[in-house]
Parts: structure tokens; sequence; C-alpha cells
């Protein structure tokens, strides 16, 4: 079987809210990560996309108005929908094509463009029409009590999981202290001000305990990724960074599970482990990671089912700076979701941006020094599935 | 009801909303493999059993988690919401909790209770027993 590896990326700057229209946004990245790689349009041989927001009337046909827009003639061409993890799997199932020969070169982006909750209040006056809104996320049972976000669902989670294992607020509190400190050396990152431990916890309430600063905003952004076979690798203009090993696991629920321990996602075990297999490697040889993780709580549980921790020591993990860049296990250098800003769609490949640049030694004052193995970690829903990439500087 | 429900929805939500209306809150059985499931479904997962039935649940359970909406769309200010383990079922419910934050506690006993919703719609919500 061939190599897949990724020898261009781009991504726009992550913002509250773009000017930009989606497709542009799009442009803009897309025009960066072929650059990036030093090929053309012309030797695009596969192109996918994602939707562009899970609120917005986004329209079809994304992918083959682009392919047109850009003279892009293909073997592969997909919209894949899969949630927050949507872009990663994408990025697989091109890098599927090229291991397979069937693709040399492909090309995939996402764009995001998302309304608030303010923004849908707005639209939506009419009650019934933000049920069916919710509806068409949540399902019939949940919708009518007022879920308008995840939020709420992610809460209880954390709620459970602080409960369980006994981790006090002020631990999920520091890890946005880090996350912060991370993202005040990344030129794209939404947030770069530092915040304190105090600054997080006197913070509003969004829905206990998850304070504002411990919440990922909802951010407008767009990034791509050129996935290349080893042969057209050779002539790209960086170095490629080859796709080692890849794990995907999704359990059977959509956000709340009707059964099951809502503190715990099986499907980051799963897939981690899988991915690890992969690539011949465990956990203690990743050198640096970007994890979903929307919300503080959520991120630290991740940490742990990807096996970088045992359960309940995350969180004295991050205290203990082990986490930080300097740390022994570097999580999240380009801010993460709650710094850095979170386009669902596009996040995926902000993740890949990052592991990218760190591998090849170009992520400036964030660089994790020797750095050769990194992982990207997706999800979807109430991280009911999962997916990771295992990557490495070749 | 009808104007509620986006199109992939199951019957079973119609049904299971339509019973609220008359205070009775419903699961659904499986007369082959003997489970008795919330929320309500149309099939038995587990042996694709097409013919369920309707049973009424105790109204019964225990607090699992819970947590405030300050941005809910009913606009009651906070919203309480709570994920109740339901007894005489698999399965459990996201619910409105009748009662103030501060006094909730994990695994504390709950009890059904009914209430209008501002659509006028009968919807479920639970409260501390006391």
């Amino acid at each position: 079987m061939k190599r897949a590896m990724v020898i261009g990326v781009g991504m726009t700057d992550v913002v509250e809210r773009s000017d930009e229209k989606p497709f542009d946004m799009a442009l803009e990245s897309i025009g960066q990560a072929l650059l990036d790689a030093g090929v053309g349009t012309s030797e695009i041989d596969g192109i996918a996309t994602t939707q562009i927001g899970y609120m917005v009337d986004q329209g079809k046909f994304l992918v083959q108005r682009m392919a047109e827009y850009l003279q892009v003639t293909s073997r592969c061409m997909f919209e894949l929908d899969c949630g927050g993890a949507s872009s990663l799997i994408a990025l697989r199932r091109l890098a599927a094509e090229i291991e397979l020969g069937r693709v040399n070169c492909g090309l995939v982006y996402a764009s995001h463009w998302e309304m608030n909750t303010r923004m849908l209040k707005e639209q939506h006056a009419d009650v019934k029409h933000l049920v069916r809104m919710s509806n068409s996320m949540y399902g019939s049972y949940d919708s009518r009590y007022g879920v308008l976000s995840p939020m709420a669902y992610y809460a209880m989670c954390i709620q459970r999981y602080m409960y369980e294992c006994k981790v006090r607020p002020e631990q999920i509190a520091a890890l946005p202290v880090v996350l912060r400190q991370n993202a005040a050396a990344n030129p794209r990152a939404m947030y770069r001000e530092p915040v304190s431990t105090e600054d997080v916890l006197e913070s509003r309430m969004l829905a206990p305990p998850i304070h504002l600063l411990e919440s990922c905003p909802i951010s407008h952004g767009a990034a791509a990724a050129v996935v290349a076979s080893e042969e057209v690798a050779r002539g790209a203009c960086n170095r490629p960074i080859l796709l080692k090993g890849y794990g995907e696991s999704h359990d059977a629920s959509s956000f709340l599970p009707s059964t099951g321990d809502i503190s715990r996602f099986p499907s980051v075990k799963e897939s981690a482990d899988e991915a690890y297999a992969d690539a011949g490697i465990s956990a203690a040889d990743i050198d640096l990671g970007e994890v979903y993780g929307a919300f503080a709580g959520t991120e630290l549980m991740s940490y742990e089912e990807l096996g970088f921790f045992d359960r309940g020591e995350a969180p004295f993990a991050v205290e203990e700076g082990r986490t930080r860049i300097g740390g022994d296990t570097p999580l999240n250098t380009s801010g993460g979701r709650l710094s850095l800003g979170h386009a669902a769609y596009a996040t995926p490949l902000f993740e890949v941006y990052e592991v990218v640049k760190q591998l090849r030694g170009e992520a400036g004052p964030r660089q994790v020094d020797g750095a050769s193995l990194g992982l990207v970690q997706a999800e979807h829903g109430l991280v009911n599935g999962s997916a990771v990439y295992v990557m490495e500087a070749v | 009801m009808d104007g509620y429900m986006s199109q992939p929805e199951e019957s079973a939500a119609h049904r299971f909303f339509d019973e609220l209306e008359k205070h009775r809150f419903m699961a659904t059985a499986c007369h082959s493999c003997g489970r008795t499931f919330y929320p309500p479904r149309s099939m038995c997962p587990r042996c694709l059993e097409g013919e369920l039935q309707w049973v009424e649940l105790p109204g019964t359970g225990t607090l699992y988690a819970f947590t405030m909406q300050h941005q809910g769309m009913f606009h009651i200010k906070p919203e309480v919401m709570g994920i109740v383990e339901l007894d005489g079922c698999e399965g459990r419910a996201l619910t409105m909790i009748d009662g103030e934050f501060e006094d909730l506690e994990i695994g504390m006993p709950v009890e059904l209770a009914f209430f209008e919703s501002v659509t006028g719609d009968t919807l479920h919500r639970f409260r501390p027993v006391t």
C-alpha cells in the first residue's frame, strides 16, 4: 500500500464573525495550502469538503461549485458530514484513495460560518421555529426543553466527571490559563490576552459548572490541506508529513446517550488505541497533540481517554505544567478551541495545520523542540464519535 | 403538535407528546426481549420487533446530573435542566427540574410533574421528593 503525506496547509485567522463569505474564506485557505505545497490546481485529482455550519442554510453542491471555480478535474469528489469530526474524516477518506493508488494529490477544505444563539433568536422570533431548528440537531425528545446548543449536555458531563473523580473547580480553571499562554504566540488565534485562574473562576457562569472562559467561542474561519502520494510529495516545497496511523470510533448514540456513563468518552479511547496500533507506537511516544476539546472540562477528560494521563489525573498534570510548551506532554499548542477559537467544520484542519507546522519546525515561538510525532483528535456531537491521526515528520 | 416535528423524526415521538397532554408519561416495551425503554421507539433495536407495547412509567427516578441554562429558548431564567434515571425502564430523560439549583444533589430521588410550556404544550418535569 502507498503512503499518504500532508504537503501543504492553509488557514484563515479564526474570528468571532467574518465579514467575508464562507466561499471567500475557503478560497483564502485553499490558496495558502496550494502555495505551501507548491502544487497547482491542475495537479489536484481529488477534492473534498464539509458542510458550512449547523444552523445555517448552506445550499447544495458545495464541492462541485468549488471544483468548477478552481477548474479542478478529479477522480474523487465528495462532501462529508459527520459533525465536528467531518474535515478530519474527509482527510482520511482522501488519504485512503491515495493509499489505494487511485488519487495522487487531494485537496480537503472546510469553511465554517455559524449563527450564535442571539442571532438564532433574532431570526426565529417564533419559538416554534426554534424548536424545529433544535429538533433537527437534538431530536424530538430533547429539543422541546430549550436545547439550542450542546452546552447543557456538556455541563452535565463535566459535573459527573468532577463528581466521580473529585476534581475541584480551580483545577478545571487552570486549563484555559495554559491555552491562553499558547495562543499569545499564535497570530491566528482569536483570544491572546493572558488570563489567570481567578479570571476564569470569576467569569460569567454559562451553565454550571462551565464558566465563560471555560467554553469555546462560536467562530468563523476556514482551513485547507493538500495530501499527496509519496511520489508527488518528493517534489513538494516543504518537508512532507506522513499520515502514519489512523483510528476512528463511534458510539451508538447522538448527543445524550440513553444509557452508559456520560463522564467517559469510549470513542476517544477506541480511536486513539487504533491509531497508536496502526502507527506502531504508544501514547507516550507522542511529542505533541491537538485535542478537539470544546470545553475545559471535556478537554481534560479527552486527555485521559487519549492515554496521556490516567483517569482523574489530567487536572493535576495541567496544574503541574506538564501540558505546556516545554512540558513533557504539550497539548493544544495552538491555543486549542478555547483560545484559538472554534469553527467546528474547519477545526480539525486547524489542528492539522498546527501539528504540520510543529513537525516541520515552523511553529516559531510555539515550537516544541524536537517534535517528530504529532496527534490530531476530532470529535462530533457530545463526543459521541472520534477520529485520531498520528502524523510524523519524514 | 405536528408543527414541531422535523421530517425525519419517528411517529413514536408524536404519540409520546400526545400522551403527555393527557398527563401520561410513557415508555415502550418489547414482548420479545422483555425490555422497556425510554424514550419510546417504534421498533426494538435489539430484536427488531415492530409491535411494541406502550406502558405508563411510575414517574419516579434518580437525579443523575443537572445544570442551568441561561440562554434557553423559553426565556425562563434560569432554566434548571437535569437528566433523570427513570424507574421501571432502561434509559433516562432530559427534563426540566422544578427546584432551586442550590438545593439539588446528584442521586436525590425525584418525581414526575407536568407543566404547560410557553408554547401551550404539556411537558414533563421532575421535582425533588419531599
